[in-house]
């Protein structure tokens, strides 16, 4: 027996098990649907007009405030602030959020800044609840945040970062 | 990948379940096949493609919309049923063994036919699940033998090695049984 006569049997004959056996999964698509776990809401992240002329203005006048009260504005991305997740990644061409935060869709992050520091705000309405994450660097590699609180493994043995909203004080957030 | 199938996959990541129940439909037999071929029993295989579909949906964030999915879905599979042999310790050979019903104008054909497939059932029921899984992934799902390995965690060489005993071995079965006469490879 050739090889391929081999190889062809191999398949053949999984084809035909699995075809006399096909009754079993005729309504699978329908089982399968039924037990699906409901995705979160998606969270509005992109800043609508009203909310950006909102956030522009009160830029201005965090800027015009700051030389008035005499005190030097931060250089840096706002880190310490609850509502802001940060990644250090110097190298990275671009990072995004990628999370039940954004409906896994991807959320290109600010940066990076001098420090490689890259960052994305929070939307200020957020729900209290367990938001699993992570961030896409360049495009392809999954990296976890690692100042999260807790981590779940998936089943393709990556890592998620889970955010508990809100933090409870101390946390990082 | 299609686009149409992208839309699917894009439209599954918003929540939409309608969506993803297309997307079962159109790999649930390939799906199973797997699963089947890896654990050779079929209310096994059933649960396991199951399980995969709903894991997938789960973890669908993880996709590359650029790669194969049927790469990906085989691979959730093949570790799923992985874990099952692990923990049911699957080892010994299996009992469901069954016939297909597809007919034949040629009676004698037909027999011998019947025989060759039967045979290989059997064949492929005794090897050990670490060479049953590589060889099912690269001859009924078509993967590559790098993808084989990533799936399996194991060097590209030993995935090739195992693929080539379970080859032999199966000729092997098949000439004790005297279905086939001796290899000519």
């Amino acid at each position: 027996m050739h090889e391929h006569e081999l190889e062809q049997l191999i398949k053949e004959t999984i084809v035909q098990r699995a075809q006399a056996h096909q009754d079993r999964i005729a309504d699978l698509e329908y089982r399968v649907v039924d037990a699906l776990p409901d995705r979160p809401a998606a969270l509005e992240l992109r800043p609508t007009w009203p909310m950006r002329l909102a956030l522009a203005t009160a830029a201005i006048l965090l800027f015009l405030g700051g030389f008035w009260l005499g005190g030097t504005l931060s250089d840096g991305p706002p880190c310490a602030d609850p509502y802001v997740l940060c990644l250090v990644y110097p190298n990275a061409k671009s990072v995004s959020l990628v999370g039940q935060l954004t409906h896994w869709e991807r959320q290109p992050m600010h940066g990076p800044d001098r420090h490689g520091i890259w960052w994305i705000r929070l939307p200020r309405d957020l729900e209290p609840g367990r938001y699993e994450y992570g961030f896409m660097v360049d495009e392809y590699h999954w990296v976890h945040d690692p100042r999260a609180r807790e981590f779940v493994h998936t089943f393709d043995n990556k890592i998620n970062s889970v955010l508990i909203w809100p933090p409870s004080q101390g946390d990082a957030p | 990948m299609g686009e149409d199938e992208l839309k699917l996959i894009r439209r599954s990541l918003d929540g939409d379940k309608n969506a993803w129940g297309e997307i079962v439909k159109r790999y649930k037999i390939s799906v199973f096949g797997v699963a089947l071929g890896i654990l050779g029993n079929p209310a096994d295989a059933e649960d396991a493609a199951q399980d995969a579909f709903i894991r997938a949906y789960q973890g669908l964030h993880t996709f590359h919309l650029d790669k194969r999915f049927s790469t990906w879905i085989f691979a959730i599979t093949a570790n799923l049923c992985k874990n099952k042999l692990r923990r049911d310790r699957l080892l010994a050979p299996l009992k469901y063994i069954t016939r297909a019903t597809q007919s034949h104008h040629n009676p004698e054909a037909q027999l011998a036919q019947d025989q060759r497939s039967q045979t290989m059932r059997d064949a492929l029921d005794q090897l050990s699940p670490k060479y049953r899984m590589p060889l099912v992934l690269r001859y009924y799902g078509d993967l590559e033998y790098k993808e084989i390995a990533e799936m399996m965690k194991l060097p590209e060489g030993t995935v090739k090695t195992r693929i080539h005993r379970a080859k032999s071995e199966l000729k092997r079965l098949l000439e004790q049984k005297g279905v086939v006469g001796h290899a000519r490879t």
